[in-house]
């Protein structure tokens, strides 16, 4: 296993409610139920051509709206999304912040920048992960999220992409990213981030011979 | 007195080798059913999918993966498809291979998982669907 220098956290479901909890969420207290937003036609490519920012955020809205049928206004979903998404998961700073001092930690933003000031500003994320250190997907230019953001990402970080780790609540995708050559692993929840980086011995906790994998 | 609480609960998920992890609703239902010592039964009410205690490990998910598709690759002349209904005969084969349903003891009214053992559904329908488990406890 290489060395890691690099440790990009996908913040939307690493570090905020992911952007599927987020839509599900804000169009949910309209409907009164959750959508199945994966029977909805092209959601995944929705959610990437926003993330990329091929597609800006009212137009983003308002294809969620068409498609779910709600009444809602594409700025009042968007001002529902924001809310939902300046909702720290709980407990997901503190294994970053007890992580060894010598790792890049960079965060990788698939939301519009406004909308990223407004959560940043809310959950403190610059202390832990300052502009220089953030990596805006939407403003990357690329002609698809997958598999070109897993080159874009170490890239950015001027790292070799072997040497990163990308920690993301999506399953396929941290998958996805693995078989194309960037280590990954699915955290789906702040313990979870916990235990793997005391697994791999990233953090100046001491690590407990109970959390070893047996 | 010996109890069986039930509840379904549901899942969207849009197949092809989707991983759930529904640790969290898992354990909640235990916490909710009151009870304190006993089992609870988890059950995927489907054809072309299966529930496994697993670690959560993008490495694990990765090799299933490719295991699965060397075995039961989605792109095979399976005669489930020659009727002509559906084209997901790789998804049943997976879930005759797996299982629906796993069972897990609680003690004290919390899950006796280990450390990295999640509940994991593996769905592999080829569309977007709404999956159900059951959720069934017993015990006291």
């Amino acid at each position: 296993m290489a060395d890691i220098d690099a440790l990009f956290f996908w913040m939307t479901g690493v570090i905020t409610p992911s952007l599927w909890t987020a839509v599900s969420n804000s169009v949910c207290v309209e409907k009164q139920a959750a959508p199945n937003l994966f029977a909805i036609s092209g959601f995944h490519r929705l959610c990437s051509d926003f993330g990329i920012g091929k597609l800006s955020d009212l137009d983003f809205c308002e294809a969620i709206i068409n498609r779910v049928s709600s009444g809602s206004s594409p700025v009042s979903l968007r001002l529902k999304m924001i809310e939902e998404l300046s909702q720290l998961i709980p407990g997901a700073l503190e294994p970053i912040q007890n992580l060894k001092s010598h790792y890049q930690k960079w965060l990788v933003v698939d939301l519009p920048q406004a909308w990223y000031r407004q959560i940043s500003t809310s959950l403190q994320l610059e202390t832990i992960f300052p502009m220089k250190r953030t990596i805006f997907l939407t403003e990357s230019h690329l002609p698809q999220m997958i598999p070109d953001a897993f080159d874009y990402l170490p890239r950015q970080a001027g790292v070799d992409m072997k040497d990163c780790l990308l920690l993301d609540e999506d399953s396929r995708r941290s998958i996805l990213a693995l078989n194309h050559g960037l280590p990954a692993a699915v955290i789906m929840n702040a313990q979870r981030l916990e235990k793997e980086f005391l697994l791999r011995k990233m953090t100046t906790q001491e690590f407990n011979m109970h959390l070893r994998p047996k | 007195m010996i109890m069986v609480i039930s509840e379904q609960i549901e899942l969207f998920s849009d197949g092809h080798f989707n991983v759930i992890n529904i640790t969290d609703k898992v354990k909640e239902f235990v916490k909710k059913s009151g009870l304190q010592n006993g089992q609870v039964f988890v059950f995927l009410q489907h054809t072309t999918g299966s529930i496994i205690i697993g670690e959560h490990e993008t490495g694990i998910m990765a090799d299933l993966s490719d295991i699965l598709d060397t075995i039961t690759p989605p792109e095979y002349p399976y005669k489930h498809h020659i009727r002509a209904v559906d084209f997901n005969g790789h998804g049943h084969i997976r879930a005759a291979l797996m299982q629906p349903g796993v069972n897990a003891p609680f003690v004290n009214g919390k899950l006796a998982l280990g450390n990295y053992q999640d509940f994991l559904v593996i769905d592999d329908q080829v569309d977007a669907e709404t999956r159900y488990v059951i959720l069934q406890a017993m015990g006291e």
